[in-house]
């Protein structure tokens, strides 16, 4: 159920608010029938994490549909003009670029980028919040970006590195399928990380857009010879914060329209 | 071989100077292309060198390869994308020439623009010996080069994911020993690697006192460590080694790679496991710290304490932790 500030919320109201087969609308539905309770501090605060899971959705769905190619951290490239490849394989932002301009580059330019599954991630979560934020509000917020993996992740999107067991699995949410008797010859498949779109399919980085059976296929077929163990969904997410990133989104904008 | 017990071929650069190798190597390849074979296939020849000279021994044509040099540009070849159609095929010198390759190889950093191909060849050999082989003697040198790599920025993710695929608790003391490093950066690695506070700014006594506990921690709960499986391709946060609480509780030693017990339980044990399993959270937490506590204090009266039923064991846990704490 949903509560809104601790109290339950009129569920009819919240779904006229959201067309039918939307992703927000199947998120709610999922919210509304779970047991447990799923509070928000305002219905505002709510259509946020809607808005910002619909749209990581949507980013995950527009890079399985790009030319971003798979390739393992040490041979990674991307567009030169946006960001400075550093020797671990990640992507830093360059100092004179807007963000903006530079998360949508990997979009527009996909072909000149090549990476792992982890750093796919965060280019769609990047994605996703500057469709919510805005160009302006995303460029004064998220100045330091550096695309690569859990391993190095700036402080507003520290919890996306993070995975917990949940009950209940919604679109957006970051899924990780493991391998564990992977081919120590190919150790990039020790496991996929994937987003949820929903419906039951998932989008990872070079493999693209299927079913959790695909991705098990897949992953099995890299396996040791005397492999015992089958590659699995595990029954972790991992999500931004997303409290955090309204109070930011909140700030941010008041500030931008004290100037306008 | 020279006098230093280098072979011809690695006494040719030992200044760096990786051209004159190649040079040199391709003028003995013109004039005598049998001499050229038998200087590479020279058993005291690093790997190194080898690696430096693979374009040479293919323009130049020398097929007369020792089964462990072949070996080994076989897996250079893979990992350097382009794979020999026999890789699956099981190699009876795989095992010789991945040991070579690492043992005499790991100490090289590779020139500037070719560390690249090179590492992730090393990384290759050092998983396929760790996890396919279980040859988990190369950990010492697995460790020394994760921290030289981090410290020049470079990437560690597939070696860290090696070390941790050895499932051997005792190693993690490796790991630790750089919490006492001069350098800022092995500190704050070590720090994150074995889940540690971040403790880079430390000074050098709290840095102590953290390596104590930690090798303590890791002492005492030494039969009762299950390796989680987790790794930076997963989690910001990877937790690699956790207590198992319900060996913990029972006293009952795992496999740290599954967390099987060891020595099958007893009926009594099952029933005892089946009991704690229903306990609350917090009991649960409580049970299995007290009954390591009792069990190391007095091995009888921990013997009478876990033969009791469960709400009894609860409550004498309650009111005596303070006793054993």
């Amino acid at each position: 159920m949903i509560l809104i500030n601790n109290e339950p919320a009129d569920t009819a109201v919240l779904m006229r608010l959201y067309p039918e087969n939307t992703t927000e609308s199947k998120i709610l539905r999922i919210l509304l029938s779970d047991e447990g309770r799923h509070n928000f501090s305002s219905e505002e605060r709510l259509d946020f994490e809607l808005k910002l899971r619909s749209e990581i959705v949507r980013a995950a769905e527009a890079l399985n549909r790009s030319r971003l190619a798979f390739k393992v951290f040490r041979e990674s490239f991307c567009n030169k003009d946006y960001w400075d490849r550093m020797p671990d394989g990640g992507f830093a932002l360059k100092a004179s670029v807007r963000p903006s301009e530079a998360i949508r580059d990997i979009y527009k330019n996909s072909h000149k980028y090549g990476t792992e599954c982890a750093t796919a991630m965060l280019i769609v979560y990047y994605k996703a919040l500057l469709e919510v934020f805005g160009d302006e509000a995303f460029d004064d917020t998220f100045t330091g970006i550096y695309l690569m993996n859990w391993h190095r992740i700036e402080p507003l999107l520290r919890e996306v590195g993070f995975m917990s067991k949940a009950k209940i699995f919604l679109p957006g949410d970051r899924r990780y399928f493991k391998n564990p008797d992977v081919d120590p010859a190919t150790p990039e498949l020790q496991g996929e990380n994937v987003i949820d779109l929903g419906g039951g399919y998932y989008y990872g980085h070079g493999f693209g857009r299927h079913r959790a059976e695909t991705f098990i296929r897949l992953l099995n077929q890299n396996r040791t010879e005397d492999a015992d163990e089958e590659a699995y969904l595990m029954d972790t997410v991992g999500n931004p914060n997303y409290d955090k990133l309204y109070n930011v989104y909140r700030r941010t904008r008041a500030a931008l329209e004290m100037t306008a | 071989m020279d006098r230093n017990g280098l072979s011809y071929l690695d006494g040719l650069w030992q200044d760096g100077d990786m051209e004159r190798l190649k040079r040199e190597f391709r003028s003995i390849a013109m004039l005598d292309k049998r001499r050229a074979a038998r200087l590479i296939n020279d058993q005291n020849l690093q790997f190194p060198t080898l690696f430096v000279l693979i374009p040479e021994i293919r323009s130049a044509g020398i097929t007369e390869l020792s089964p462990r040099n072949y070996e080994a540009i076989r897996i250079c070849a893979l990992k350097m994308g382009s794979p020999d159609q026999n890789y699956r095929k099981k190699s009876l010198y795989e095992f010789e020439a991945l040991k070579w390759m690492f043992e005499t190889g790991h100490g090289w950093d590779g020139p500037y623009g070719h560390y690249d191909a090179y590492d992730a060849v090393i990384d290759a050999c050092a998983a396929m010996l760790i996890k396919k082989y279980k040859y988990t003697s190369i950990l010492p040198q697995v460790c020394e080069l994760i921290f030289r790599r981090n410290r020049k920025g470079l990437y560690i993710h597939d070696l860290v994911w090696s070390f941790f695929e050895a499932y051997r608790p005792d190693s993690l003391k490796l790991i630790a020993g750089y919490i006492l490093s001069d350098d800022s950066r092995d500190v704050e690695l070590a720090c994150k690697l074995l889940h540690l506070p971040a403790c880079e700014d430390s000074d050098y006594s709290a840095r102590q006192a953290m390596y104590d506990n930690f090798i303590s921690w890791l002492e005492e709960n030494s039969p009762y460590l299950l390796f989680t499986g987790q790794h930076f391709q997963q989690t910001s946060e990877p937790e690699p080694l956790v207590v198992d609480e319900e060996a913990l509780y029972l006293g009952k030693s795992i496999s740290p790679k599954n967390g099987e017990p060891l020595e099958p339980l007893t009926q009594e044990e099952k029933q005892r496991l089946l009991d704690y399993r229903r306990a609350q959270d917090t009991e649960r937490r409580l049970l299995a710290e007290f009954s390591a506590k009792m069990r190391n204090r007095d091995r009888q009266l921990w013997q009478e304490w876990l033969s009791k039923d469960l709400a009894q064991q609860v409550s004498i846990a309650m009111s005596e932790r303070g006793e054993f704490a």
